[in-house]
């Protein structure tokens, strides 16, 4: 239980003004640099922290009500991290559409995404960052199957069918009148390739993030920069393809560039040290004792397409020419020795067996290791039919209630003494305790201490479930409320059971909080524990003066995702 | 004057003595260089007929690698080589791994190899180059076709639902991967079953992926992507 109440809080700011989004932590986790410690010759690494403890993931686990066969997986027993297998293979099974299309050879991104996805939708909605995630899949009951929904959720994918491929970025640059081979050849090329790359970073997808990370750590590395050419030794960027270099660093970069994963997710990863036989089978077998763990494993490798059936490739014929691909496996029968995976093909191929097709060899893997730090916590990526409720792989059924200020039935004043009211959303029902917080002008719900006698308002928000997560849109009232930085605070803050108040955000102190209550800043707060049972804006004055009310802050629509099983009194 | 003699006779071969310990640092420390120069492969029939040659548009994509003379390489070393030899030439998009290590670039697998445990004597060069490229995308989807029977269901958005009796499908048909479903392709798969079924075409109804959620938001229809393989229940009308 002691895993379960280890807080690493995380919030995301979204400011309507700015776009921008900010990250931060609550508390600060024990800062354990990354190391590898070399394992014999295995050529398994681990980067630390060490956190091997498969009885994080049993104690985490709350309740798997999902149905489905793992395709003849492993055991219950061999089950550490998904334990009866069915989510993970439902999950992968229908992973279809909300990855990145593979139409530029991208095949790298594409698992990287789809790899992620699963974490961040059955481990921790922390892993990818709600704006670059899918609209929710739809559940027509509170079951995940191999069946339904039919698409599981991911990211958004803007690549269309009409995207271009390296092809069609050739036939261009040629219809253009270019020679192929010439140094203005590939220039344009290089230019219509870094114009594809630039695309995603601006359009905000999870593809432009990964290549982002990718271009600042070399990854990519475009013969132009900034328009202007220089002799790069490393010649012209003709493609976006990967190897293992390219994937380790784009997967330890992600990780290391979260502040909520940096020091509670470590990479297992190995290649082969050597083009043989006996290095493909270690790594095979290394892949499958982690899928037998319950995990899902991102791997790399290559095949030949035997089309005179003898065998082996034969470099001559053009039809075997060699092939990479990387893709995550997710699946294995044990009965007949067979490793399947989810080729990130738009549904192509999502329970294929690994080894008919990397008949050359099976080249390299990663695979998440969660620490402590990072519990177990509900997702909201399937939505149960119409309905305001969402089914966590976890088991457990979130509600999402949503408040307007008029909402909550307070009165339009600034009360000196607490006031108590039960506000009912529904069957859900809170009880709320405020002070100097009224609902005023028919439009917001404002907290003001700014006034003589007072120096003190607050918004206290009691569930009778488990909350999730909660996010509201605030401002100033307006830009004439004396508000400064050394004696106001506006604390945004949670109560876990029989815990204390625990701070996210101070609403004067950590953001430039808008001073246009038209146009104000939206906050959304993902909470990494299970017992959050409470939560309260906190605002102080340390020297309060006057007769007017002042230093107001204003409550726009707030929105409370919550367990629906009702706590016990 | 032979006091004087004696000082000098001393300071001499200190100073001396000095110099060659400082001569001695300087061999002792001696360092050894590693390069890597990319290589196409001209050739290659499994593992045993491999050979390199230069690579007019990259003819000098050369990493270097500073060790100390007796220098072992290790894994780290490997890892750190690994990077400054990661770009990918010709790259087409795909998965591409690097070679190995090779000393000889005409017959590499007579030579030497880079691997853990390599002595680093003398300076050398050696010869990698790159495999794979992208990979094969599917061309074809399969669009199966299963008949069900119908009861009247006052519940349902139609007005009917299925009854699942049988669950095989009683025809398959492909459509080009990725391609949206036209007017002219539900033609085709109306007259097809129709054909197939002996019956008007205007009593089919359906075609759902899901026999249990009947919905025109799932319905096969113009517009239709054909992204995957795909099971489509229909009944027949009377």
């Amino acid at each position: 239980m002691a895993l379960l109440t280890t807080l690493a809080t995380i919030f995301v700011v979204s400011s309507f003004l700015t776009g921008n989004y900010v990250l931060r932590q609550s508390s600060e986790p024990d800062k354990e640099s990354f190391s590898e410690n070399r394992f014999g010759n295995s050529g398994m690494y681990y980067e630390t922290p060490d956190l091997q403890n498969n009885e994080l993931y049993e104690q985490s686990y709350v309740i798997d009500p999902l149905i489905g066969g793992g395709g003849g997986g492993g055991s219950t027993d061999d089950d550490i991290f998904v334990r009866n297998d069915s989510f993970r293979s439902a999950y992968f099974r229908n992973l279809k559409n909300n990855m990145p299309l593979n139409r530029l050879g991208i095949c790298g991104y594409t698992g990287i995404s789809m790899y992620i996805s699963f974490f961040d939708t059955y481990w921790s909605d922390l892993f990818i960052d709600e704006k670059y995630e899918s609209a929710p899949s739809t559940v027509s009951s509170g079951v995940i199957s191999n069946t339904s929904p039919s698409q599981s959720p991911g990211v958004f994918n803007n690549i269309t069918w009409n995207s271009p491929t390296m092809d069609t970025l050739r036939n261009s640059v040629l219809s253009q009148g270019y020679i192929e081979g010439t140094d203005a050849y590939k220039e344009a090329l290089d230019r219509l390739v870094m114009q594809e790359i630039v695309d995603q970073i601006q359009q905000e997808t999870f593809l432009g993030k990964l290549f982002s990370i990718a271009l600042a750590n070399g990854s990519i590395n475009p013969h132009f920069d900034l328009a202007e050419y220089y002799q790069n030794p490393n010649g012209y960027l003709d493609g976006i393809g990967v190897n293992y270099d390219i994937t380790n660093s784009v997967m330890h970069d992600y990780i290391s560039q979260q502040p909520a994963l940096a020091n509670n997710v470590s990479i297992v990863t190995s290649q082969m040290s050597a083009d043989t036989q006996s290095e493909k089978t270690r790594i095979r077998n290394e892949i499958v004792q982690l899928v037998k763990s319950g995990k899902p494993v991102l791997m790399g490798g290559n095949g030949f397409t035997d089309t005179n059936g003898n065998g082996v490739r034969d470099p001559s014929i053009g039809d075997e020419y060699e092939w990479g691909h990387v893709i995550v496996a997710y699946d294995y029968d044990e009965v007949t020795d067979t490793l399947y995976g989810n080729w990130g093909w738009s549904g192509q191929r999502v329970h294929e067996s690994v080894d008919a097709y990397f008949n050359i060899r099976i080249h390299d893997y990663w695979c998440y290791e969660i620490g402590e730090g990072l519990s177990q916590t509900n997702t909201n990526h399937y939505r149960i039919g119409t309905s305001n409720q969402y089914l966590s792989p976890s088991g457990v059924i979130l509600e999402q209630s949503t408040y307007q200020p008029d909402s909550f039935g307070f009165e339009p004043q600034y009360f000196f003494y607490e006031k108590n009211l039960s506000v009912s959303n529904g069957n859900y029902i809170v009880s709320t305790k405020r002070l100097r917080t009224g609902y005023i002008e028919n439009s917001f719900v404002n907290l003001s201490p700014a006034r003589e006698n007072a120096g003190l308002a607050y918004l206290e928000i009691y569930s009778p479930t488990y909350i999730n997560r909660f996010e509201f849109n605030a401002s100033y009232w307006s830009a004439n409320e004396y508000v400064d930085t050394s004696n106001f605070s506006a604390l945004v803050q949670f109560k876990t059971a029989n815990g204390n108040w625990i701070t996210l955000i101070d609403l004067v102190r950590d953001v430039n909080l808008s001073k246009n209550r038209l146009d104000q800043d939206h906050f959304s707060f993902i909470l990494s524990t299970n017992n959050v049972i409470a939560i309260r804006i906190y605002y102080t004055d340390l020297i309060p003066y006057g007769s007017s009310n002042k230093g107001r802050i204003s409550i726009g629509e707030l929105s409370i995702l919550h367990d629906i099983e009702v706590l016990d009194a | 004057m032979n006091t004087n003699k004696k000082v000098i006779g001393i300071i001499i071969p200190a100073i001396a003595a000095v110099m060659m310990t400082a001569c001695d640092t300087s061999i002792s420390h001696n360092n050894v260089l590693l390069s890597f120069k990319y290589m196409s492969i001209s050739s290659q029939s499994n593992e045993t007929d491999l050979s390199f040659q230069d690579d007019p548009d990259y003819p000098d994509l050369i990493a270097t690698f500073t060790v100390e003379q007796n220098h072992v390489i290790s894994l780290e070393d490997l890892a750190n080589i690994g990077s400054l030899t990661s770009f990918i030439p010709h790259n087409q998009g795909g998965y591409y791994v690097r070679t190995a290590y090779y000393s000889d670039y005409l017959n590499p697998l007579s030579g030497s190899q880079l691997a853990e445990g390599y002595e680093c004597i003398t300076d050398i060069t050696f010869y990698y180059s790159f495999t794979g490229g992208p990979a094969q995308s599917p061309e074809k989807v399969n669009f199966s076709f299963i008949l069900l029977d119908i009861i009247v269901d006052s519940d349902s958005e139609f007005g009917f639902s299925f009854i699942e009796t049988n669950t095989a499908p009683i025809i398959g048909i492909e459509f080009d991967y990725g391609k949206d479903i036209l007017q002219e392709d539900m033609v085709r798969i109306d007259d097809e079953i129709s054909e197939l079924l002996e019956i008007d075409s205007q009593s089919i109804f359906g075609y759902f992926p899901d026999p249990s959620q009947l919905s025109n938001e799932l319905r096969l229809t113009i517009g239709t992507q054909c992204l995957y393989d795909q099971d489509y229940f229909f009944g027949i009308l009377d």
